[in-house]
């Protein structure tokens, strides 16, 4: 009897494990693949953290919904952000950490100086690269490689744009035109305004300049108050600190001329150094407005952030960080993998519906030129409203 | 002996055995198991699988129901999305877009605008479409009432004025109904729009796709519920679930927290659902698809009742089969049980049943019936040993009651051999004793005439040769079953069948006496047990042997002292002290059976031991020769013996170096010297010799001690007697030459008598010469 009794105790192990099997067959494959690694390596410190701060927590949000809806894929997605700390050399390091950590894609900086070094890893290790908001058509497949990509317009469009506006909606005809010359990003800013400006039949009637710490306006404004015909609006290429000080200054001396910038201005550091006092009659070209009337989808995102951070998300960067995620999650859904390629050639032809607007890419041939909607936001008693989406039909050449 | 029949165990309950104990009953449990387990770890494998893919199934058929559903709704308002483009991209309507809408102030155009509407609207996507400008005031649409109406507290409102979008389903007061709207801002090329078309969708369209049945079964329903109050925004199928309501349910709550997912959970109805749910964004709506767990799972049921259905026949098939599988082989078995459990009380006659079965139960049986002869013939041969065993004991007892009487050792000898042979039916017995000097071991007696003649040519054995020589050697019984299988054994022509033979020594304690052979004419007729037997007798044998030795010491003591006291009264008559000393010489050696007896006396000196008797011719040509020993002799017993005034033994002269041997007694192997001595005046030594080695004990001593005291006596006597009559002889002769020379009347003449009378007596050779002078001492003699 004792070796029926274990002949019987193995069938019913045996019998147990197999049942076991049946039942346990789909999560042990799902387990097999583990979770989706997206790797950032956005600066959480440093000059460059007021705009890659912002972009970390809208990743985050992203991520949480996705893994909501069951991830990409039928897996768990994961985003990890090392600090790139504003040092390019720490970006770079950061990527190459996160590769070999096994990220699937890699989220640069919105800089080129400072995202650039992130894609260049990616394109390397043969992965997608994306920059939440570097807006220098420097960011582009040309230079960085067929992988990588940037989620902000071009400076391109952020010029055209405010031109757009400017002489279509406004009506305005003349311009005169401020550039800081510190950094590449304003000085190309404005390049791409006035060509498009002058496209649509204005006029600049100068083009001044400025440099980033100099704390100092007074000759500028005496230029512009020396005009024989004071212009409809004032281009503003710059940024903060000195870019308050400008406004301020030009304010003060009674010019009470439109002002128009770019996403430098979409700035709550800004918007409260201008106040109610000097916070009117200001216009600037962002890349999202972070209120329930600009898409249809942002009511539901702001909704989730209010949520998960206890306030309203204060810039348009937030919703960079969370469209970066989505962008990278369509694709790897259309391209059914997350081979680095395929996911490419996925974010290529997919014309995707984010908080920050209409995105179409251009293909890798063509620099992966982003085609995507501007925000129109203005000041009105220092602080922002809502103008409108515009997308220029025509771009100047970058 | 008479056999007597075994215990019988009165077992009328041949098994008592319960039933649960029961060979039949395991094996129908065993079948039971076997034929039920795997049925049962089978169904229950198969109705978990199938259980687990059942609800698989289910929730994939709900998932993409619900992915249906979701499609049809992203469909439909694609559809109205398409609707709204080709209308924008309708030239009149473009033309009318490059306006602002607040151009749109005269009437005709207005009419013309609201015309393009009302066509827009027959497509059915759209209840009505109208259009209004940045404050929200219609001013056109395809309903006229609609126009200078406001929409600036409508929730859609702001965001139309920037982005294209959707208003998820909202009540809307003035029609009580849910509203659906579409809207374009209408931009004219600038950022900034100046108007909105709004199209207001069918939103019973969303109740037909919703409601319309997608094989879900009878409890299988979709419903969407709304983010803003959880109402429902299409119908139920069930009676009593109203539209106006805030419905809760796990599927509805994870849904309208934006997760997509599937559960088992009790639906907004108190009932428990699969559900599928997702939300879709849209409709800022849960789209739930549900159906009855026990509508779901009914074919599942279903199975799992077939299964357990399955499993009881499979049961009662086993039981059936184990029944009767288990009684064919148990019955027998039982039968078996039966006859071994007769056969374990003793009942040997009887026929083992199922001898005729081909299987292992008939060899089982045919081995059960092989054992019940070998016990019966076991136990007849153990009878006959039992028997044989009897009479040996009756034998060894036999042997041993007449041993005790028989005080003669020939006489035990043949008595011993001939019981033994004659009681165990033996060929041949026979008895060796050791010889005196231990050496070889010489037959005593033995059976039949073999023995006889064996004894009359004085057969004997070595030490350590043969069975015997070794058994005695050994101490220990050597046995030889089957002769010609041992090399070493040698043969013996006068006992030419012997076929096994055993020889046990006959000894007491650690002392050999003899050996007890025996020889049988059967191979393997002499076994272990008549070693035992025959080791108990050797050993009776050993004990009379020891009795016999004993009482023919006790005996010669006896003769001894009997010896003793003849020599006393043999001596005490005889005066002449040569005569006498004689006489105890020869007596000795002829009574105690010596080689040769002496006797040395102490001269007048006291230094020297003079020879002064010897038995026969030896002792009278010694003393002849007129032997003496000294006194102070270190080597001489004799010597030694009248130093010490204590007997001196010698019992092997061949192991004392000192011995000297004498030429005229070559034959001296054991020598005791005993002084002669009287109030402690050593008168002479008593030397005796013998020829056996170890012949003289401490009785001898004391008894020769005894003896030399008795001649010492009778020799002091010999000697008073001769110095008395000498005495009386002279005071006879004194009176007489008194006499004489009293009756001689000159002094001449008595001294002519004294003179002569002296020479006379004092001997023939003496010469008496009187001096004159003399005669002045009278004394002077």
């Amino acid at each position: 009897m004792k070796t029926v009794r274990k002949l019987l105790v193995v069938i019913v192990i045996i019998s147990l494990s197999l049942i076991g099997c049946n039942s346990g067959q789909t999560n042990s494959q799902a387990v097999e693949q583990g979770p989706i690694l997206i790797g950032g390596a956005l600066c959480a410190t440093g000059i460059q953290a007021y705009l890659d701060e912002p972009g970390i927590k809208g990743a985050q949000l992203a991520v949480e919904e996705l893994n909501k809806k069951g991830g990409i894929l039928g897996r768990k997605v994961e985003f990890v952000n090392i600090d790139g700390q504003s040092d390019p050399k720490l970006v770079e390091k950061a990527a190459e950490e996160l590769v070999k950590q096994g990220a699937v894609a890699i989220i640069a900086p919105a800089d080129f100086d400072f995202g650039s070094p992130a894609s260049k890893v990616a394109q390397r290790a043969g992965l997608v690269g994306i920059s939440t908001a570097a807006s220098s058509p420097l960011y582009s497949s040309t230079v960085l490689g067929d992988k990588q990509f940037t989620l902000s317009m071009w400076n391109t469009t952020m010029g055209a744009a405010a031109a757009e506006y400017a002489y279509k909606d406004r009506g305005w005809k003349t311009v005169y035109v401020v550039t800081d010359d510190f950094i590449s990003y304003t000085t190309s800013l404005s390049q791409y305004f006035i060509a498009h400006f002058k496209s649509l039949g204005g006029t600049v009637l100068s083009e001044d300049h400025y440099t980033q710490g100099n704390g100092d306006f007074s000759a500028q404004l005496a230029r512009i108050q020396a005009l024989e015909t004071q212009p409809d609006f004032l281009y503003v290429s710059s940024y903060m600190p000195d870019l308050a000080m400008i406004i301020q200054t030009i304010d003060d001396a009674g010019i009470n001329l439109p002002i128009v910038g770019g996403d430098s201005y979409d700035d709550p550091g800004f918007f409260s150094a201008l106040g109610p006092k000097y916070g009117n009659n200001v216009f600037f070209v962002t890349h999202s407005w972070m209120g329930p009337e600009a898409t249809q989808d942002m009511g539901r995102f702001l909704k989730l952030y209010e949520a998960k951070y206890g306030m309203p998300p204060e810039t348009s960067f937030v919703a960079t960080g969370w469209d970066v995620i989505m962008v990278l999650a369509q694709a790897m859904e259309k391209a059914k993998t997350t081979d680095g390629t395929e996911v490419a050639k996925a974010m290529e032809s997919i014309e995707f519906n984010l908080l920050t607007g209409k995105l179409k890419w251009s293909t890798a041939d063509k620099g992966h030129e982003p085609n995507i909607e501007a925000a129109l936001v203005q000041l009105q008693n220092g602080k922002p409203s809502f103008i409108g989406w515009g997308k220029p039909e025509n771009l100047p050449a970058p | 002996m008479k056999k007597s029949p075994p215990m019988q165990k009165t077992n009328s309950t041949q098994i008592a055995l319960p039933f649960w104990r029961q060979l039949g009953t395991k094996l129908i449990w065993a079948f039971v198991l076997l034929g039920t387990l795997p049925v049962l770890i089978v169904t229950v494998a198969i109705l978990n699988r199938t259980g687990s893919q059942a609800t698989d199934q289910v929730y994939n058929q709900l998932d993409s129901v619900a992915e249906l559903k979701s499609d049809q709704i992203l469909r439909w308002l694609d559809e109205g999305d398409l609707t709204m483009s080709t209308l924008l991209s309708d030239p009149n309507l473009e033309r009318f877009t490059n306006l602002a809408a607040s151009q749109i102030s005269n009437p005709q155009e207005r009419t013309r605008v609201s015309e393009i509407l009302i066509g827009a609207v027959e497509s059915q996507y759209f209840k009505r479409m109208f259009i209004y400008d940045e404050n929200g005031v219609i001013v056109a649409s395809s309903n006229f009432a609609d126009i200078k109406k406001n929409v600036k507290d409508q929730p859609y409102f702001n965001i139309s004025l920037h982005a294209d979008y959707i208003q998820s389903p909202i009540f809307d007061p003035a029609t009580k109904q849910l509203a659906m709207y579409i809207t374009r801002p209408l931009r004219s090329g600038k950022i900034q729009a100046s108007g909105v078309l709004v199209g207001e969708l069918n939103i019973d369209t969303l109740a037909n796709i919703m409601t319309k049945r997608t094989g879900l079964g009878e409890s299988g329903e979709t419903y969407l519920v709304s983010l803003q109050n959880n109402n429902l925004l299409t119908p139920s199928r069930f009676e009593g679930y109203g539209m106006g309501v805030a419905y809760h349910s796990e599927g509805i709550d994870q849904a309208l927290e934006g997760k997509k997912g599937r559960g088992a959970y009790v639906g907004y109805r108190p009932v428990t659902v699969f559900g599928s749910y997702v939300f879709i964004p849209e409709l800022q709506a849960a789209l739930l698809a549900e159906v009855e767990q026990s509508q779901a799972l009914a074919a599942y049921r279903q199975a799992q009742w077939v299964g357990i259905l399955i499993a009881l026949i499979s049961n009662l098939a086993a039981l059936v089969v184990g029944l009767f599988t288990s009684r064919s082989i148990s019955r027998p078995i039982r039968a078996l049980t039966v006859s071994a459990q007769r056969i374990g009380a003793g009942n040997l006659k009887e026929e083992v049943v199922e001898l005729r079965r081909q299987d292992e139960i008939g060899v089982l049986a045919r081995a059960f019936q092989q054992m019940q002869h070998e016990l019966a013939s076991l136990y007849q041969s153990l009878e006959q040993r039992v028997a044989d065993r009897t009479k040996a004991l009756a034998t060894t007892s036999e042997v041993s009651r007449r041993l005790s009487t028989i005080l003669d050792q020939k006489e035990l000898v043949i008595e011993v051999v001939n019981e033994v042979k004659d009681a165990f039916g033996y060929y041949h017995a026979q008895i060796y004793f050791y010889d005196e000097a231990n050496e070889n071991l010489v037959m005593a007696g033995g059976t039949g005439v073999a023995g006889e003649k064996m004894l009359a040519q004085f057969h004997k054995v070595a030490k350590g040769r043969g069975l015997v020589g070794r058994a005695a050697e050994s101490n220990r019984a050597v046995l030889v079953s089957d002769t010609s299988q041992n090399p070493e054994w040698l043969p013996n022509p006068l006992l030419p069948d012997t076929e096994s033979e055993v020889a046990v020594p006959i000894s007491i304690g650690d002392k050999v006496l003899g050996v007890l052979d025996v020889q049988h004419n059967i191979t393997d007729g002499l076994q272990q047990e008549d070693v035992a037997s025959l080791q108990s007798i050797a050993n009776q044998v050993a004990n009379a042997l020891q009795n016999i030795r004993q009482y023919e010491s006790t005996q010669k003591v006896a003769n001894d002292l009997s010896v003793v006291a003849n020599v006393s009264i043999a001596t005490a008559t005889i005066t002449d002290i040569n005569l006498l000393l004689q006489e105890v010489a020869d007596i000795s050696k002829k009574s105690f059976n010596l080689y040769h007896a002496h006797i040395y006396m102490l001269n007048e000196n006291g230094d020297t031991l003079e020879l002064a008797a010897g038995a026969g011719e030896v002792g009278r040509q010694m003393v002849a020769e007129g032997r003496q020993i000294p006194l102070d002799s270190e080597k001489s017993l004799v010597a030694r013996a009248a130093r010490t005034r204590e007997g001196v033994v010698v019992n092997n002269v061949a192991a004392d170096p000192d011995f000297l041997p004498n030429p005229l007694l070559p034959a001296t192997r054991a020598e005791m010297a005993v002084p002669m001595v009287i109030a402690g005046k050593v008168l002479g030594v008593l030397d005796v010799q013998s020829e056996q080695i170890d012949r003289f004990t401490e009785i001898d001593v004391n008894i020769k001690t005894t003896l030399a005291s008795q001649v010492a006596i009778a020799v002091q006597n010999a000697r008073s007697f001769l110095r008395s009559r000498d005495d009386a002889e002279r005071e006879t002769k004194l009176n007489l030459i008194t006499q004489k020379i009293q009756s001689a009347t000159t002094i001449e003449a008595a001294l002519q008598t004294t003179v002569r009378e002296l020479g006379r007596a004092l001997g023939k050779n003496t010469s008496v010469a009187l001096d004159s002078s003399a005669l002045t001492d009278k004394h002077n003699v």
